[in-house]
């Protein structure tokens, strides 16, 4: 209950500050998702870093979100120094006052000369915060569900219950969905959010999705969501591209990312405001966000580089499989976090209303 | 005072995170924080209907010059915006052109020559404020103070409300159901049988919440044990596999199996406590055993049942990771929305309202609970 | 006297018992073997050690337990095989078993309730049995409001209200204490005496037992020792068991030395005496003589009784109304207690004086020596 996360929460912040300061003084506490995307991470930023600079870093995993972080900065008692947030939470926490400014003049320039405004994908470095990888909002089918030579390939595809009959796996969280019920609906990408900010186009959105309603199994986890897939209990899903991509190319499943009207999504690294060491922070992010680092990391795990010069470094097989690839991104969708804070609690209270019915 | 250690205890444990949490549900001072000039000058004018003074415009003005100035105007532009949609684009707007053009604000945007915009700021600037509290009863305070109902399709959180309690209350009922002879049964046991009863319903306890998750789902879902078992034994056909989970069933059969220690545990002891004379001696005085049950063990276990039966509702409302995961779209409870307000929105007055809101149902519960055992309590 | 209820629906029956075996492992019985009637009316108590079967006897008279074998008959009818609710007895229990959530009054209803009496009825019933037991104006209360001696009162009165075939009663009195049980005696006998039910009463207390009673059965070991009135069961035991445990009695060890034409005994410090001998067949049997500690008097000079012995006083308590003298007999480490009325005109033994103690011939009984060590001399 609330109490108990307020509780929890400030106990988190006292107990972080206490351990902040047994800590080396020079070291660098950065937090993020933790598993296979913090393994990558490590590998490929933290520990060339370290080489590098001579600062350690320790590393934290939290569960995303943004209440913690509220909780230390309030509490003046901030034990965080660099954090990996996704789009929303960076526009929120920035809002909020959470994070230190970031100057993008700041940003070393590509590894093959680009200047870093051009290098950087548009919309991945922030006021607060320089993007590092793109992941995506795909839908993914499971293969062995559709036996007929025709397979869905496009998001009316998903929709379409007549010719691919089979349930569909949906999130308890609006964001990406509405945008695709109007893509779905015929509309193009560049006008969507344009016409989800008005009360029509809102209600257009539900009554697309009011069509597959009744064969959707809602999933709460990313992790549900592979397993609903695998299991066959839904033959396609809204989905995130690295946990199909792993499902697929680590445990040989039978999924498919279908990559139409992706909607791609970045996460970034913050600097906490308040942090013991802000030079350090810096001089971590700019490293962090080079083309090698990008590069690097984009060899471990799913997710595409934010810089277009990181591209180049990796092996064509592997960039194709990524989001940021050009066919891949040929009718993509961008997030638009900014769209989502502002009609967020709107659409969030509707959206909950609608799955309440 | 040896007593010390647990009052601080139980002051820091309990009494600190639930007065904070009533409090936050009714003290919002982040926007008059930002808006210090304006909030004092705004506390002066009342006058409804009319503009505010000149004086109350330029403080605005100071404010937001300030704010841009150490770049929070986003802070103040996200909450005005929650208050009121559209605020977010009129504040931003208006200190762009402040910061740049210098003019004045009813030049910007007429919304400022407009005695509602003004209203809503005032509201906004007060510090203690029913506007959350409002919220988590779905509804909503106009510029003019008058309360009307939130749009139809954001009426939310009194559907959860009632569907937390209707989960709550049927989870209670089967619990009750289920666990009285349950608890009969391990009340009367004795040694290595006791022990074995034991171990089962304490089953739950022992596993992590994920693990007891996971195997429901393999247990329950379409292709999961018991629908492969159903078709593979014939009875029902391959297209009709049973819809047991992610729907209101998997809420319900996942909490009752998790909540059922929860009553039987004190229910069996209230039997254990209760002598074996009572009902040998309603048998000898002539009472049929349906008449022993009635009339003699049935109200002496009422404390049983009373304690064990709040217990698992008043846990039934809090639940919300479960559910969520087997629920479908009907796991969606208050407490869901109450994480989502802390973890994700960052909107803790409204987390603090709803769990107001709830601590009092859980409050009223209690009460009633206990007035109903009070009527079968044992004396010595 | 107080009115009685109108509908007589039931008047005490005869309880009879066949050759009542129960074991509960199959192997081991702990009742084995009863045979005993009791007749309409009759106040019988089951006397005995516990562990001696007297609860078992019960649970089984109250149908919470089957016999293993044998018959159990109210009056004409056979009812070893009937749950208890429909063998129409009222039972009392040690820890009085009202129930907690139930005033007074609807512990009392109870048992007329489950029969189907009207209200009316079942109103008056409830005012009788409370000025039966004297407790008239208390049935709004909980039974927690009252006090022990209260609560066995509305406990009998309770097992008494439906009229029953028999009444069984499980220690009634072992939770009160020792004012209250006298009082409670009182009560229970004239109760009897008014209603005339038949009672079987379980207690293991003899002084209960001799007091209530119009015959006691002494159990052992699952089996009948002695079925007699309680002045049979003093004057005249059976076994050396009952004599010991109905009473005090000093147990002295001897060996008979003659049974023809008269019994007589060598006891320690090589003394000869005479007693009336109970089984015994043979000279030179190991046996024990019994002498109550009232009947053992301290004499002035050897020849004012036909049994008299040497003794060292060990122990002197005054009483009062009498005197109570712990002694040992000379030569030996026999200890002997004798008690005698005070009549102020002798001096009070001292502790190490020599002392003559004598007793008739009939008031000392032999036995043989049987297992049990049993002793009242405490």
């Amino acid at each position: 209950m609330s109490a108990s996360r307020f509780l929890c929460a400030t106990s988190v912040a006292i107990l972080s500050a206490c351990l902040s300061s047994v800590q080396a003084a020079d070291a660098l506490t950065i937090v993020s998702y933790g598993g296979q995307y913090t393994a990558s991470q490590q590998k490929a930023q933290y520990e060339p870093f370290t080489r590098q600079s001579g600062v350690e870093i320790k590393s934290v995993d939290y569960n995303g979100g943004l209440a913690e972080l509220v909780a230390q900065v309030r509490s003046g008692s901030v034990s965080w120094d660099v954090i990996d947030v996704e789009m929303q939470d960076l526009e929120r926490g920035c809002a909020d006052g959470l994070f230190e400014r970031i100057d993008i003049g700041e940003l070393p320039a590509g590894a093959d000369g680009t200047a870093a405004r051009e290098d950087f994908l548009p919309g991945s470095v922030h006021p607060c915060g320089v993007g590092s990888v793109v992941w995506s909002n795909v839908i993914a089918i499971n293969d062995e569900a559709f036996t007929d030579s025709r397979k869905p390939q496009t998001v009316e595809d998903f929709f379409d219950l007549k010719s691919f009959p089979g349930k569909r796996g949906l999130p308890k969280r609006p964001n990406a969905l509405l945008e695709w019920a109007l893509m779905a609906d015929g509309i193009e990408p560049a006008a969507v959010y344009q016409a989800l900010s008005t009360p029509q186009g809102l209600d257009r959105a539900f009554r697309k999705l009011d069509t597959i309603k009744e064969e959707s199994v809602f999933w709460e986890t990313g992790a549900q969501m592979i397993q609903l897939l695998v299991d066959g209990e839904v033959a396609m899903s809204s989905a995130y591209n690295g946990r199909i991509q792993r499902a697929i190319s680590d445990d040989g499943k039978p999924l498919r990312i279908l990559w139409d009207r992706q909607i791609w999504n970045a996460d970034y690294y913050a600097i906490v405001r308040g942090t013991h060491d802000k030079d350090a922070a810096n001089r971590f992010v700019r490293f962090a966000t080079g083309t090698e680092a990008l590069a690097a990391q984009a060899r471990l795990i799913a997710y595409g580089p934010v810089r277009r010069s990181a591209e180049a470094l990796i092996d064509p097989v592997i960039a194709a499989r990524l989001p940021t690839a050009k066919a891949n991104l040929r009718n993509a969708l961008a997030f638009d976090a900014k769209w989502w804070m502002e009609h967020g609690d709107a659409v969030n209270e509707r959206y909950a209303a609608w799955l309440a019915q | 005072m040896l007593v010390v250690p647990l009052l601080s205890f139980i002051a820091v444990l309990f009494v600190v995170p639930i007065a904070t949490m009533l409090w936050k549900g009714i003290y919002d001072a982040e926007v008059a924080d930002l808006l210090p000039a304006t909030t004092r000058s705004l506390a002066l004018w009342s006058d409804e209907g009319k503009l505010p003074p000149a004086a109350s415009l330029a403080a605005l003005a100071d404010d937001l010059r300030t704010l841009d100035r150490s770049g929070r105007v986003a802070e103040l532009s996200f909450r005005m915006n929650r208050k009121r949609h559209g605020f977010r684009d009129l504040i931003e707007r208006s200190a762009i052109r402040l910061r740049d053009e210098g003019t004045k604000l009813e030049d910007i945007d007429s919304r400022w020559s407009d005695p509602v915009s003004w209203q809503v700021l005032k509201q906004a600037t007060e510090v203690i404020t029913p506007d959350h509290l409002l919220n988590a009863l779905d509804l909503d305070r106009m510029p003019d103070g008058s309360i009307n109902r939130q749009d139809e399709g954001r009426r939310i959180y009194l559907r959860l409300l009632g569907r937390t309690i209707l989960v709550a209350a049927i989870v209670t009922c089967i619990c009750v159901v289920l666990g009285y002879p349950f608890a009969h049964i391990l009340a009367a046991a004795k040694g290595k049988r006791r022990t074995v009863l034991l171990f089962v319903v304490l089953l739950p306890f022992w596993t992590s919440l994920l693990v007891r998750t996971t195997a429901w789902i393999v247990l329950l879902q379409r292709q999961g044990v018991i629908n492969e078992l159903l078709v593979s034994a014939g009875i029902i056909a391959d297209r009709h596999r049973f819809a047991l989970i992610y729907n209101f069933s998997g809420t319900i059969i996942t909490m009752v199996y998790v909540l059922l220690p929860f009553f039987v545990l004190p229910l069996q002891a209230v039997m254990r406590g209760i002598p074996g004379q009572y009902v040998k001696a309603a048998a000898s005085l002539g009472g049929s055993p349906i008449r022993v049950f009635q009339r003699i063990y049935l109200p002496m276990t009422m404390p049983g049942v009373a304690a064990g039966a709040s217990l698992v509702f008043i846990l039934s409302l809090g639940y919300y990771v479960t559910p969520a995961l087997v629920g479908g779209r009907t796991g969606q409870l208050i407490s869901n929305q109450i994480a989502f307000h802390i973890q994700s929105s960052l909107n803790w007055g409204l987390a603090a309202a709803l769990g107001t809101i709830l601590l009092a149902l859980v409050a009223a519960m209690c009460l009633l609970l206990s007035r109903f055992a009070g009527q079968g309590r044992i004396t010595p | 006297m107080m009115s009685q209820p109108s509908t007589e629906n039931s008047a005490s029956k005869p309880v009879t018992l066949r050759s009542i075996v129960k074991s509960y492992d199959g192997k081991t019985a702990v009742v084995k073997g009863i045979d005993l009637s009791v007749a309409a009316g009759e106040f019988l108590t089951i006397l005995g050690p516990s562990g001696s079967g007297k609860t078992s006897l019960l649970m089984m008279l109250a149908g919470f337990e089957l016999p293993s074998s044998g018959e159990i008959r109210f009056g004409d009818s056979d009812v070893s095989r009937l749950p208890p609710h429909k063998r129409n007895i009222g039972m009392v229990f040690q820890h009085y078993a009202l129930f907690p959530h139930m005033t007074v009054g609807q512990n009392l209803a109870f048992p007329l309730q489950v029969r189907g009496y009207d209200q009316v009825e079942i109103a008056r019933r409830v005012a009788w049995a409370l000025e039966l037991v004297r407790l008239a104006g208390v049935e709004s209360r909980r039974p927690a409001q009252l006090s022990g001696g209260q609560q066995q009162r509305i406990a009998v009165a309770r097992a008494l209200i439906f009229r029953p075939e028999l009444v069984l009663m499980d220690e009634p009195l072992g939770a009160l204490d020792k004012q209250l049980r006298e009082q409670m005696q009182e009560e229970i006998a004239r109760l009897h005496r008014d209603l005339r039910p038949t009672v079987i009463y379980v207690t293991h207390d003899q002084s209960e037992a001799i007091a209530l009673s119009d015959r006691v059965a002494v159990f052992d070991s699952g089996r009948i020792s002695q079925i007699a009135p309680p002045r049979e069961l003093y004057e005249a035991p059976a076994s050396a068991f009952v004599a010991t445990f109905i009473g005090e009695n000093n147990r002295i060890p001897a060996k008979a030395v003659d049974l023809c034409p008269f019994a007589r005994f060598v006891i320690p410090g090589d003394r000869f005496v005479s007693a009336v001998p109970i089984g015994i067949e043979t000279k030179g049997a190991d046996c024990c003589v019994m002498v109550r500690p009232e009947r053992l008097h301290f004499l002035a000079c050897q020849q004012e009784l036909a049994n008299s012995i040497d003794a060292v006083v060990t122990g002197v308590t005054y009483h009062g109304d009498s005197i109570r003298i712990r002694a040992e007999i000379t030569g030996s480490t026999t200890e002997l207690i004798s008690r005698q009325a005070n009549d102020g005109q002798r001096p009070v033994p001292r502790i190490g004086e020599p002392i003559l103690l004598g007793w008739r011939t009939e008031d000392a009984r032999a036995f043989p020596n049987t297992a049990h060590q049993h002793s009242a001399n405490t």
